[in-house]
């Protein structure tokens, strides 16, 4: 086993940075571990999923932080009503291939298993396993 | 579970049809391509293309990249249409999302531009427009520097404006995952973009 000798998973808990700055100048990881927020910015995700209102946000959390939400939002509201160009719709029908799909190749379709399918295969399977059987037993 | 109006618009507002009757309209359409009608693929492109498109511009924050992606999108549909047993909207998803990582791992940007979009602004003054299309800026440079699954979660929660449930059914992931990708989300673009804006 190789050693670790990242000094950085060395580090007590105490040596965590902590700070809003630190956690930007290290990477963004997907870890699903709770953030150990303020009760401030819990309030804020709360109100920005729509679990509580504006004015609990107000209250518990910065008015800073309110509105810079709000104007976020304000520009990601117009991001919201985006259409797809016009033209694309016509680019994407022109790209496509002449001819239909191709059908799903055997190996690939679903296959049902019923009841009389699954007794059939299993019967199927013991008669090949006797026959391969009694050929090997012939051979001796 | 009541749900409150917040800065964020927290119902699907763009949402692919999701009833059941829509999934079987669906399902015959495909059957109609399959059997040669090569015009009623149009029916599933106007159908979907708007939330994709988005999803699309929201990872890329290039108009021109997010087309491109549509497009090849759309035509790989086409060309294994054959292979889709459960939801389309679902499956064409999932196709466009993996684009926009695929892009995003060929890709080193340093820069994003915004220019091409011809979106309208609401904004009544020139100098709030002005000060708008900055903060657009601002905000694509900010999401560029996410790592690609809290930006896909941000985007999806706040830009396409979903639900943390139908995330999770289109991610394949938990509803407490994508919370907390998009409360991570949220704070490093608050760090990134605080001192200029809060």
């Amino acid at each position: 086993m190789l050693d670790n000798l990242d000094p950085r998973e060395r580090r007590s808990e105490a040596d965590t940075p902590k700070s809003r700055e630190s956690s930007v100048a290290r990477p963004l990881s997907d870890r699903e571990v709770p953030l150990a927020g303020d009760p401030g910015t819990a309030t804020l995700n709360a109100w920005l999923d729509g679990e509580v209102p504006e004015s609990e946000a107000r209250t518990r959390a910065t008015a800073r932080d309110v509105e810079f939400w709000l104007r976020i939002e304000k520009e990601v509201e117009v991001r919201r009503e985006a259409k797809t160009p016009v033209h694309v719709y016509r680019q994407i029908m022109e790209a496509l291939p002449e001819d239909a799909p191709p059908a799903l190749p055997w190996f690939k379709r679903q296959v049902t298993v019923t009841p009389m399918v699954a007794m059939a295969a299993t019967a199927g399977a013991v008669a090949v396993g006797m026959a391969i059987g009694a050929a090997l037993t012939k051979g001796r | 579970m009541k749900r409150y109006t917040s800065g964020v618009k927290t119902t699907s507002v763009i949402v692919a049809p999701r009833a059941a009757d829509s999934q079987e309209a669906d399902h015959e359409v495909i059957g109609r391509v399959l059997q040669g009608d090569r015009n009623a693929f149009g029916m599933l492109i106007r159908r979907y293309s708007d939330p994709l498109y988005r999803h699309a511009l929201g990872m890329t924050g290039s108009p021109d990249v997010a087309e491109d992606i549509l497009q090849a999108s759309f035509i790989k549909a086409y060309q294994h249409l054959a292979e889709v047993h459960g939801r389309f909207d679902a499956w064409i998803f999932r196709i466009v999302a993996n684009g926009c990582k695929d892009w995003l791992k060929n890709i080193r940007r340093t820069h994003l531009s915004y220019e091409e979009d011809d979106q309208p602004s609401a904004f009544a003054t020139p100098e709030e427009d002005l000060d708008r299309t900055e903060l657009r800026s601002d905000l694509d440079r900010a999401l560029a520097q996410l790592a690609p699954s809290l930006r896909e979660a941000f985007v999806m929660k706040h830009v396409e404006g979903r639900s943390y449930e139908e995330m999770a059914d289109l991610l394949g992931t938990t509803v407490g995952a994508l919370k907390m990708r998009v409360h991570r989300a949220r704070e490093a673009l608050q760090v990134l973009l605080e001192e200029k804006y809060a």
